[in-house]
């Protein structure tokens, strides 16, 4: 099972992705956790501890709407991670949608990205069940400062200085 | 120039440890090499031909001594001697293994140097004028807005993975010295109506295979405004720019695809929700870099005293003369030149330099110069605050270690990549090209006459040599494993943007020199009065120089 780097600790992952409709409508939502894609839960936007949203790496920033405030949890699929819209949308889902809940980076980002990817609004990074955990808590923290915004710092280092 | 504090100290120092780590993991076997790929090139390390290379930042162009002596001692003890100045104003070294790296970026980061983002898809050096500070056109010194955009770029965590690399330049005179027209973004300094301090903001320029010369996206930015902006700008392609294709992935293609108007309208979009964010700069932080870049401790001098004796000897010495006319330039302090260090002379792949003249040049940057150099797009190097007084003696010290070949702006002054001798991507070699062409053009009275041109050389088409941009451009192709070189005529890097046309079928390794001189005697014969080489091919087009090439050629 892949396991949940989060508030510098380790946990299972117990969430399963679905990534179409098909899958959504034929499962039991309440029998589980889920992520499920953005129409599915916009055309039932209810809020729930066990239903998060589902974003594939090419999601148009124009779908990230101020409705996603009210969830609970999301996840960003990263496919290779020399893609980085994934930083631009988190990044979106922080600052312009105002969400506040859990931020989850899964799929093929790397080790290498953990600090870039927590500054850009991530708070939960799903990982190999092998991953070597230690080492990536290090990277987490690779820098303990930065010169521009971001949503882990609003204001840029001229503001601090 | 910029001097590091705590902050900046500590962020360089934590990349060392962090560069660290990931090399031994790398060693070690548990970092994959297609993920330690994009980990090395932003920080400088790529794996060539024949070795690795590793590329140094210059923030736009600006060294002081101590770095240069630092510097020539990496080339020393990790490298085989010599170092190369990139058309990024950076400094690569050719040879030096792996495992050192990061000790080499350790010692750089004790002169407060680095290798961030001189690679991969991310935001790279900003470059900017060799004159910058001391040109008498400039309106505004772009040095302090280009320090600004380095801070805000350097880990910039939502742009570090971009469809592609991204380029940016400043210039700050009404002389566009900084090829601002061919960057993904150009920044042009201007003051509106009121006096204030702004950029015009172009977008979408570039060489390599699709070369593009850059649209007006904003006539006036305000400077408060330039982060912000930027900000927008970057935003927009990172979420829509091309990733199916490295070829179609920089931000000119998405430009066009999109039109200028609906690119200028998403960028718009975007900025209106980051305008006022805090990373809108103030006069403060501006104001706090600007104090970095304030005048060294200048002598009033009288110029036409101070050059009465320099003028005296140039009449005197033929050779001073020729340095004096084409390697001096202008300032815009009575009694004081800038000087270019030519780094092009016959025999020497253009660019390159050894430890000892590194050396060398830091001497004479402490006695001459307040302890600066800067390095030149055009791959020179620059002493910009030299006394007019000393310059013959400065003349006679550059003889000596040979940087005084006065063939600076002419067809000799050429940039050229390292090519198929080093890089794995090219087609074709470009070194011995470029020697071959300064062996035939090495009369200084014949070169003279010919006035300025540009003669740009790349191994292949992603253009590290500029070929687009040259008046004359050469190009080297690969046809079945052999080596080509097609030329293109007509290319300008500055104000007038242009780039070159092809003139026609490529030729081999052993024609192009006479290619080169076919087309020359073409601008002599024809040239009305003083018209340069490029005026004429702008008058003439590129029918009687193709007529005469390949009339020889058949």
């Amino acid at each position: 099972m892949p396991k949940l780097i989060k508030n510098g600790t380790t946990e299972a992952f117990h969430w399963q992705i679905l990534r179409d409709s098909d899958a959504v409508s034929a499962t039991d939502l309440n029998s589980g956790q889920y992520l499920i894609p953005l129409n599915d839960w916009l055309a039932a936007p209810t809020p729930s501890r066990n239903v998060g949203v589902w974003l594939a790496i090419d999601t148009q920033p124009e779908e990230l709407t101020k409705a996603l405030k009210n969830l609970e949890t999301i996840a960003i699929e990263f496919g290779s991670f020399m893609d980085g819209r994934g930083f631009s949308l988190a990044h979106i889902l922080r600052e312009d949608c105002d969400f506040s809940g859990e931020l989850q980076a899964a799929g093929g980002f790397m080790q290498d990205q953990l600090f870039y990817l927590k500054r850009c609004g991530f708070n939960a990074f799903v990982v190999p069940d092998d991953a070597d955990t230690d080492s990536m808590l290090v990277s987490l923290g690779d820098f303990s400062d930065s010169y521009q915004a971001a949503c882990d710092e609003p204001r840029p280092l001229f503001r601090r200085r | 120039m910029y001097v590091y504090d705590e902050h900046d100290r500590q962020l360089i120092a934590q990349r060392v440890a962090q560069f660290r780590r990931q090399t031994e993991r790398y060693l070690e076997g548990s970092l994959p090499a297609e993920q330690f790929l994009p980990i090395r090139l932003q920080n400088g390390l790529y794996v060539q031909r024949l070795a690795p290379m590793l590329r140094i930042a210059v923030p736009y162009g600006l060294l002081n001594s101590r770095q240069l002596r630092k510097l020539a001692h990496i080339s020393r003890h990790y490298d085989k001697g010599y170092v190369h100045v990139t058309t990024r104003q950076n400094i690569q070294f050719n040879w030096p293994a792996l495992e050192e790296v990061p000790n080499i970026l350790e010692e750089l980061a004790d002169v407060e140097m680095h290798a961030v983002q001189t690679s991969g898809n991310c935001i790279r050096n900003t470059t900017t004028d060799h004159f910058a500070g001391v040109a008498p056109d400039e309106l505004i010194d772009p040095r302090p807005y280009c320090e600004i955009i380095r801070q805000w770029s350097t880990f910039h965590p939502e742009y570090a993975f971009l469809p592609r690399k991204f380029k940016i330049a400043v210039s700050g005179s009404d002389e566009d010295r900084a090829a601002i027209r061919f960057h993904d973004i150009g920044l042009q300094l201007v003051t509106n109506n009121e006096g204030e301090i702004g950029f015009t903001v172009m977008v979408g320029g570039g060489l390599g295979r699709t070369p593009v010369i850059g649209k007006v996206i904003r006539e006036f930015l305000p400077e408060h405004d330039l982060l912000t902006y930027l900000e927008a700008i970057l935003r927009v392609y990172n979420l829509r720019g091309r990733r199916d294709n490295k070829y179609k992935a920089r931000i000119k293609i998405l430009v066009n695809a999109m039109g200028i108007e609906a690119f200028s309208e998403a960028v718009e979009q975007t900025w209106q929700k980051l305008q006022d964010s805090p990373t809108r700069l103030t006069d403060k932080e501006i104001k706090r870099t600007k104090s970095f870049f304030t005048e060294p401790d200048y002598q009033s001098f009288d110029d036409t005293a101070e050059m009465a004796e320099i003028n005296r000897l140039r009449g005197e010495n033929t050779a001073f003369a020729h340095w004096l006319a084409h390697n001096v330039h202008p300032h815009r302090m009575a009694g004081y030149r800038a000087i270019t260090l030519s780094l092009k002379p016959t025999g020497v792949a253009p660019g390159d330099i050894t430890d000892s003249q590194l050396e060398t040049i830091a001497n004479l940057a402490d006695e001459y110069s307040f302890g600066e150099v800067r390095t030149t797009h055009l791959q020179n190097m620059v002493l910009g605050d030299v006394p007019a007084h000393k310059l013959y003696e400065l003349w006679q010290t550059l003889s000596t270690h040979g940087f005084a070949t006065a063939n600076v702006g002419t067809l000799t002054d050429m940039i050229c990549c390292p090519g198929g001798d080093f890089c794995s991507l090219a087609n074709a070699k470009s070194i011995p090209v470029a020697e071959a062409i300064q062996r035939e053009f090495d009369n200084l009275d014949y070169l003279y006459d010919l006035g300025p041109l540009d003669l740009n050389i790349s191994g292949c088409m992603n253009a590290c040599g500029h070929h687009h941009v040259g008046h004359i451009g050469i190009l080297g192709v690969d046809k079945k494993g052999e080596e080509f070189y097609q030329i293109q005529l007509g290319g300008n890097a500055k104000n007038n943007a242009a780039l070159a046309k092809v003139l026609g079928p490529a030729f081999s390794r052993a024609e192009v020199t006479n290619a080169v001189k076919t087309i020359i005697n073409v601008y002599l014969e024809q040239r009305q009065s003083d018209e340069s080489f490029l005026d004429a091919y702008n008058r003439l087009g590129l029918a009687p120089f193709k007529e005469r090439v390949y009339a020889k050629a058949n």
